[in-house]
């Protein structure tokens, strides 16, 4: 039984062992079958195919806040509205007046030149009435000093987080609201830094809202301490250089109403031979004019496939996505893996071979890149396919 | 249970059973059909094959288990460790390999009949590439894995015919299976590039007859001549055909001579026309394959006469060609060198055998390979 035992115990040690088979190969002694071929093939878009379709993110639903100074990319300049206040508090079931002891603005700062110091956000009166339509220079006439209401020093320090500012004194009166505006209060908002800048703040839709926070005093008996907090009713920016005219044979991406672009290209069928390996495929678009923004806050670009190509409406697929950060400045041609896109077309399912592109943050962001379409002299966007084609190892 | 039951159930057993029936994992098993394996009992390895063409727990020569009294069922485990060198380097490996599995059980007075799974060649190595690329214009370190599981193996049910006291004739019935997983991995340095993994499944079959005598002509000497043939190897991918292979004709020789009740020396040579399926391997981009000769040799010192089980020594030497070069038109060897021992227990109904070996596999040139095994062999005799 003893030996049994031992016979057991050897066989459970030899039969456990694992394997470790691996021993340094090279070609061509060590590669059976030979090697596989890695090829590179570029596709160019679709003639007259390509185009750009504005209206994707319209002026009222940006995710945020564009403000600068002197800055390359274009000046900005920034405005919230928030609803109208009431004029009387209840204490106890019964409407009172009150008396204002401080006010509270609170943004929230998504983005800034981390280069330079010296930040500086002013906030101007506003009248109530502004919205959606107006123009920079109309708001930039309107942001002059008899409009100014206060200043916030942003320490060097925040680079992102709540920027809250609260006006006591001579301050509360510049934002006194007459009965006329029926309590609304509206803000203009600049910028100013030790060099051409810029910062980005969060807009409501974006994610963390804009409150208007009034502390005050009954005037009850006993003078009750209340809050009325106010989130913003709307909001929006202006710039100088976001209107166009805009060039039929170009592709656009971002601006305001946000634009995205439409490349359609040709698999041809070599590529769609489900035996070889695509090892990457990039969209290759070539800028027509030198990329410029808001250093440090550069936005990516990204890129899509389609279920269905309907034109400017067409449905993108929601789980594959390519993103590609946009180069800071220069005219380098642009760059964004789209393999797992292009595999989706490999799959003989009836996905369209077109890529939308579009700009993240849309609406948003300081850069409004341009690139030149398949109309233009040069530069037509373009798919670079590597591939492997897989050697015989099958074969002995 | 009675002997037929115990045939059939291990029988079943073998053909459900392991499936890396195989042998070493070698770098001089990755090209063309692999490494040959020589079809011995532990024994028969601890006697460094000197027994093969005898060894009735092997599946040489199909008159070997003429002989038998009593059912036998015995099974190999082999543990293998290994060096490599090749220009590109050296490694160090270990692998676990189930190379047989025989049944022989005695019909009649005269007849005998066995059916075993083993080996021919294997094919199971990994190979590991750092190469650089030139891809959009920039160079990119890649690196490449090859690996591939498996091989071909031997069904073999064999009879065997006592025509005297002296002679047994055998003959022996092939079916050449076996299943050879690939799976090539590239993966890239610049992540931009997806890693590539390929999956083939290779799978291969022939029939095969062979024939085999062993004859007494004194009380201590024994001779035995195999001769074998194999029909043209199909090769399928993913059940697609992709060749036919021709598959060599095999030779073979052996003596046994015991100058005493105590001792016993055993020896064959091999022959296998492998170039018969030179010019095929060539024209798949292979190296070719060459003619290849083995020899083998050794001796069995019983310790004790009256219990010729216990803890016998044994120890023999072997030289094998290799048929599959890895460079073209440099040949490849084998040399090994085994010690052996066993014991039977619970009444010779059951044995264990062990046997360490030491191989030197060459191509003359910069390929080497040191190995070291160590095998366990298991016989059950209900």
């Amino acid at each position: 039984m003893t030996r049994v035992a031992w016979l057991a115990a050897l066989v459970l040690v030899l039969a456990g062992c694992e394997d470790d088979l691996t021993v340094p190969g090279g070609c061509p002694e060590f590669c059976p079958g030979g090697q596989p071929q890695v090829r590179d093939t570029i596709l160019l878009a679709n003639p007259g195919s390509d185009s750009s379709f504005f209206g994707y993110v319209s002026r009222d639903r940006i995710p945020s806040l564009l403000v600068s100074d002197g800055l390359a990319a274009g000046e900005t300049r920034a405005w919230v509205r928030f609803p109208g206040r009431s004029d009387t508090v209840n204490v106890g079931g019964t409407w009172y007046p009150y008396v204002i002891d401080s006010i509270a603005v609170e943004l929230s700062l998504q983005a800034r030149d981390t280069t330079l110091g010296d930040l500086t956000l002013y906030y101007y009166r506003l009248p109530a009435d502004v919205d959606t339509l107006i123009s920079f220079d109309e708001l930039d006439q309107l942001l002059i000093e008899s409009a100014l209401v206060d200043s916030l020093q942003i320490p060097d320090s925040v680079r992102q987080g709540a920027l809250r500012k609260v006006f006591i004194g001579e301050a509360l009166d510049r934002l006194a609201v007459p009965p006329a505006d029926s309590g609304v209060l509206a803000l203009g908002l600049r910028m100013r830094a030790a060099g051409p800048s810029g910062l980005r703040l969060t807009a409501p839709a974006g994610g963390l809202g804009q409150n208007f926070v009034t502390y005050l005093r009954a005037g009850n008996e006993d003078s009750t301490a209340q809050t009325i907090t106010l989130n913003v009713q709307t909001n929006g920016y202006v710039r100088n250089n976001g209107d166009g005219p805009f060039d039929p044979d170009l592709l656009y991406l971002g601006w305001l109403p946000s634009a995205r672009s439409f490349i359609r290209f040709t698999l041809p069928d070599s590529l769609l031979d489900r035996t070889i390996q695509i090892l990457r495929a990039t969209l290759e678009l070539t800028p027509a004019a030198p990329y410029t923004g808001l250093p440090g806050d550069p936005p990516q670009i990204e890129v899509r496939g389609l279920v269905r190509d309907l034109g400017a409406k067409s449905t993108p697929s929601l789980f594959v996505r390519s993103a590609s950060t946009l180069p800071q400045e220069g005219v380098d041609v642009l760059q964004v893996d789209v393999r797992g896109i292009v595999e989706l077309w490999r799959l003989g399912i009836d996905f369209p071979s077109t890529l939308v592109a579009a700009l993240a943050p849309e609406g948003a962001s300081f850069h409004q890149p341009v690139f030149h379409s398949s109309r233009s002299a040069g530069g037509t966007p373009r798919l670079r396919i590597t591939y492997l084609i897989p050697a015989r190892v099958e074969q002995p | 249970m009675t002997s037929r039951t115990l045939l059939a159930l291990l029988t079943a057993l073998m053909l459900t059973g392991p499936s890396r029936l195989l042998a070493q994992s070698s770098q001089f098993g990755a090209r063309a059909l692999g490494l040959p394996v020589l079809p011995q009992s532990v024994r028969g390895q601890g006697i460094g094959g000197g027994l093969a063409m005898f060894d009735a727990e092997g599946s040489l020569n199909p008159a070997s288990f003429g002989g038998i009294r009593i059912t036998t069922a015995s099974f190999n485990i082999r543990q293998y460790w290994r060096t490599s060198e090749s220009p590109f380097g050296t490694a160090e490996g270990n692998d676990t390999q189930f190379p047989l599995v025989i049944v022989g059980a005695p019909v009649g007075r005269r007849w005998s009949i066995a059916v075993s799974v083993s080996a021919l060649l294997d094919r199971t190595f990994a190979l590991a590439t750092v190469d650089t690329v030139v891809l959009r214009d920039e160079p990119v370190e890649v690196n490449d894995t090859l690996t591939s599981r498996g091989g071909i193996s031997d069904a073999r049910v064999a009879v065997a015919y006592r025509v005297s006291n002296r002679v047994v004739a055998g003959l022996g019935v092939h079916l050449l299976t076996g299943v050879n997983r690939l799976e090539y991995r590239r993966s890239f340095a610049d992540s931009n590039y997806a890693s590539v993994r390929l999956r083939n499944e290779l799978s291969t079959a022939a029939p095969g007859v062979s024939f085999g005598v062993i004859a007494e002509p004194t009380a201590n000497l024994r001779l035995a001549g195999l001769l074998r043939f194999d029909a043209d190897l199909r090769i399928n991918l993913d059940s697609t055909r992709i060749a036919n292979q021709s598959m060599p004709m095999t030779l073979a020789g052996g003596a046994s001579w015991s100058p005493s009740r105590r001792l016993m020396l055993a020896g064959h040579v091999l022959h296998r026309n492998w170039s018969v399926a030179d010019e095929e391997i060539r024209e798949r981009g292979g190296p070719g394959a060459v003619n290849t000769l083995e020899a083998a040799g050794g001796v069995e010192w019983v310790r004790s006469r009256t219990n010729p089980f216990r803890l016998p020594i044994r120890a023999g030497l072997r030289y094998a060609e290799l048929p599959f070069p890895v460079v073209e038109g440099r040949n490849a060897h084998e040399l090994s060198a085994s010690l052996g021992t066993g014991l039977r227990f619970s009444g010779g109904r059951g044995s264990l055998d062990l046997a360490i070996e030491r191989a030197w596999r060459s191509d003359g040139g910069a390929y080497r390979e040191r190995s070291f095994l160590f095998a366990v062999g298991i016989g059950v005799r209900p």
